[in-house]
């Protein structure tokens, strides 16, 4: 409470500090400094007695604040009793407001935010959000939110339209465009997004989007899609459509988006009921009868925008990821297609901006061990099967089969750019490079190619293996393939030399993986083997599995195999100590994929299991067991399911996120 | 050496040296005093502090924060998920108006450990509130035009969606 400061013991002001010669100290207790006194924070000012006080008691008011405080206490203590509870009422009516203090008006703007930083909640700050105006602006804070951000690791998943918002608002932010420190959220928000105001030709084109980017609205969006991984979500289409329920979105897959004029789409709902081994089943689309035979489902790719399916009856069907609406089938391949990568669009700005390209080495010393984990994360192959395209103004296909010839297909026209011909037999892996034209491939005929697709030429041959390349990996330029001939091979991809040669497996290797780091290889002799790169002699084997182990995936953080027993493996890196052992199905496992929050399993007993990386129990089952899962692929807020359901091959698509309604605040 | 300290009332209080370089600001004032007032810091036991914003009850309970953490390092801002260990929650205790007064004095004697203690403190208090909760606790009085009303009608079915999710 403030006091008049009556009798002070050393009044010394630190203003006018006493002109003195280094000697001449003043003797004890003389020097008495004092911090610079800020201006003291805003309270509520205590009632000044107004009413004129006699004087017994005026003298005993000035000499109470230098009791000692056992007596003041005291004295308190014994005069309650003496009051009535008329005396109580006005006392409590004069204390309460000094107990309580509105601390997010009260105290400068900095200290509240840092107090609300540390609510782990969500929900509390919800609530706090509703007390009062004040409260409300500053829960509006766009650095507290980012915090929160941070603090739930929803800031790794920003999508690349969501980045360039934020750059783009930074960028105006720092022309003094926008100044207010609250949210851009609200009307006026909006306003600013329109503003006639002059971009320069470096500032990213801001794509359209009805909310101009919040990390509040973020955080509420990933919050809740995390929320409905667990217990929601909804099914957002089924290809072809149950014959026995309604199709949810009654026509939307019959009107394909975006359809340019001229070039024929097949409309047609049975889209999986195609002639297998009939190179012109799709010249006729119409004229197909429903089939009996099944197609199998071979290869998926997905990005935000894009669902890629190959098929072994020579289609690859493109959806739009967001509608689940069929948006292209890609015809050309002669036969089954095996394998296919995607490549996102870039816009050429941003990729000059943002995803500026650098030849990582192998890992040997970094300045820091922060930089590496970014260049680390930069590099990973995408378990979705989708690259960071090379400044590609659409997405790109790149896909390849038995009639060994890998194409490369521009989505949005539908228009098979190249065929590049070499491989001399089925192509059985494909991936591509991150923020590069380049795809590589594996062949039974025991080599892997590097391509350009964007001029389409062959770049290398990578020959040394001595049987079919089965699987193949790559980070950054760097590539790994395993073979029927028990070996494991690392390339570079810019020189095609063989880096490494990592022996040791008794049997064909079906599945590999690759951090930069460590290189992981699964095999038919039932073991998991995790080389380092640079030393193909230092290995460590896992035999958590009892058979054929055909599913790898590797984290920044955790490292998750699948087998033939059915059985689910997850350890920790880098110690590689197992934490969970997951029974996870009857019969093999078909596909398998961890994000930092589940582990997704399909399998041939045809279900789809959702597990909690953490605590490595079963959240749900994602799908009505069906005969059989051919792929599962799942991204942040959707999960992709190609699988076996009444004989026929379905795809189901699982939104997570949020209906828009339900985030328009 | 020790010092003084004299806190806004005029109590006196005699710390150790090791527990007084955990305040900030008395830190500053120890070390570079003969820069600021252009004689030299004296070395001897004599040397005292006024601190005038702060009360005495306070600093006496920001003193036992010092005397506890003189030997050892405490959180500093960005350790991930901060977990203060059991001695500092019970020390912070649940009393709101006294970790205000708490978090007010560490930003100005500049104690960071302190501060970060006293957030976490009224974060926890905090918890679990519904919004008429804080308004009482603080004393507060709800001010929200009408189109906020309606605004927060909405935001509340969305948070009570994901409170309990079909």
């Amino acid at each position: 409470m403030p006091q008049p400061r009556l009798a002070h013991p050393q009044p010394t002001s630190i203003a006018h500090p006493p002109p003195q010669a280094d000697g001449a100290l003043p003797p004890s207790h003389s020097l008495p400094l004092a911090p610079p006194t800020p201006a003291p924070s805003p309270r509520p000012t205590s009632p000044e007695p107004s009413s004129p006080l006699l004087g017994a008691s005026a003298s005993f008011l000035s000499t109470f604040p230098h009791l000692p405080a056992r007596q003041q206490r005291a004295f308190l203590t014994s005069l309650v009793p003496l009051l009535s509870s008329d005396h109580l009422r006005h006392l409590s009516t004069l204390i309460t407001p000094l107990l309580q203090r509105d601390f997010l008006r009260d105290l400068p703007i900095e200290l509240a935010l840092h107090v609300l930083r540390f609510v782990d909640d969500p929900r509390t700050l919800a609530r706090a959000s509703q007390v009062s105006r004040t409260w409300r602006a500053l829960l509006s804070d766009e650095h507290m939110w980012r915090e929160m951000c941070r603090r739930h690791g929803f800031d790794s998943h920003l999508s690349t339209a969501d980045v360039l918002r934020i750059r783009h608002q930074e960028f105006l932010r720092q022309q003094g465009g926008f100044t207010s420190m609250c949210s851009f959220s609200g009307p006026s928000g909006s306003d600013y997004i329109h503003s006639p105001r002059p971009m320069p030709a470096l500032t990213p084109p801001l794509p359209p989007q009805a909310h101009p980017f919040s990390y509040r609205r973020h955080f509420v969006l990933s919050f809740l899609t995390d929320a409905n991984w667990r217990r929601g979500g909804r099914l957002l289409i089924t290809h072809p459509p149950s014959p026995s329920s309604p199709p949810p979105m009654a026509g939307a897959d019959l009107a394909p988006l975006g359809a340019v004029p001229g070039i024929p789409l097949l409309p047609q709902p049975h889209l999986f009921h195609g002639q297998p081994g009939h190179p012109h089943a799709h010249v006729h689309p119409a004229q197909q009868a429903p089939q009996t035979t099944e197609n199998v489902v071979t290869s998926l790719a997905m990005d935000d925008d894009y669902i890629v399916v190959g098929l072994a009856n020579c289609r690859v069907h493109v959806y739009n990821a967001r509608s689940g609406a069929l948006f292209r089938t890609l015809v050309g391949h002669e036969s089954g297609v095996w394998c296919l990568g995607l490549a996102s669009a870039t816009p050429k700005d941003d990729f000059i901006v943002g995803g500026a390209y650098r030849a990582p080495g192998l890992a040997v010393e970094r300045d820091s061990q922060e930089a590496w984990n970014e260049e680390q994360r930069r590099n990973m192959a995408d378990p979705c099967g989708a690259s960071r395209g090379w400044g590609n103004a659409g997405p790109v296909v790149v896909s390849g089969g038995c009639d060994r010839d890998v194409r490369v297909w521009d989505v949005e026209s539908g228009e098979c750019k190249h065929v590049l011909a070499g491989h001399s037999s089925t192509i059985r892996c494909l991936k591509l490079l991150h923020d590069r034209p380049i795809a590589v491939t594996g062949s039974r005929d025991g080599t892997l190619r590097v391509w350009d697709v964007e001029r389409g030429e062959s770049m290398h041959i990578l020959a040394g293996h001595q049987h079919s390349v089965r699987c193949l990996e790559v980070w950054g330029n760097l590539v790994v393939s395993g073979s029927y001939d028990c070996t494991a091979r690392l390339w570079n991809v810019d020189t095609g030399e063989c880096l490494q040669i990592y022996r040791g497996h008794f049997h064909q290797i079906y599945a590999i993986a690759f951090d930069g780091v460590r290189v992981v290889t699964g095999s038919l002799d039932s073991t998991v083997r995790v080389w380092q790169a640079r030393n193909a002699d230092s290995v460590q084997m896992l035999t958590g599995h009892t058979s054929l182990v055909g599913q790898l995936q590797l984290t920044s953080t955790h490292l998750a195999t699948g087998g033939s027993d059915g059985r689910v493996m997850l350890y920790s890196l880098p110690s590689l100590t197992p934490l969970h052992r997951l029974l996870a199905h009857d019969n093999s496992v078909t596909c398998l994929q961890i994000d930092h929050r589940f582990l997704v399993s399909g399998g041939n007993d045809g279900r789809v299991k959702l597990y909690d990386l953490k605590t490595g129990t079963l959240v749900r089952e994602l799908t009505e067991p069906c005969e059989a899962i051919w792929r599962v692929s799942f991204g942040r807020e959707r999960c992709v399911v190609l699988c076996k359901r009444d004989g026929r091959t379905v795809m189901e698509v699982l939104n997570f996120r949020p209906e828009e309604e339900e985030l328009n605040w | 050496m020790s010092i003084t300290l004299i806190s806004k009332e005029g109590a006196q209080f005699l710390v150790s040296k090791p527990v007084a370089d955990r305040i900030g600001v008395v830190r500053d004032c120890a070390y570079g005093a003969d820069f600021w007032l252009g004689y030299a810091v004296a070395t001897d036991d004599s040397m005292g502090i006024t601190l005038a914003n702060v009360t005495s009850s306070i600093l006496s309970k920001i003193l036992v924060w010092c005397e506890h953490y003189k030997d050892m390092e405490p959180l500093v801002d960005g350790d991930s998920n901060m977990e203060f260990p059991e001695w500092d929650m019970a020390y912070i205790g649940h009393d709101m108006n006294q970790i205000l007064f708490v978090l007010e004095a560490a930003d100005y004697l500049h104690i960071p450990g302190l501060l970060l203690l006293a957030c976490k403190g009224i974060a926890d208090v905090l918890d679990g509130r519904n919004p008429r909760g804080i308004c009482d606790l603080l004393g507060i009085v709800m001010d929200f035009s009408h189109r906020q009303e309606v605004d927060m009608d909405k935001e509340n079915g969305y948070w009570r969606w994901f409170l309990h999710p079909t």
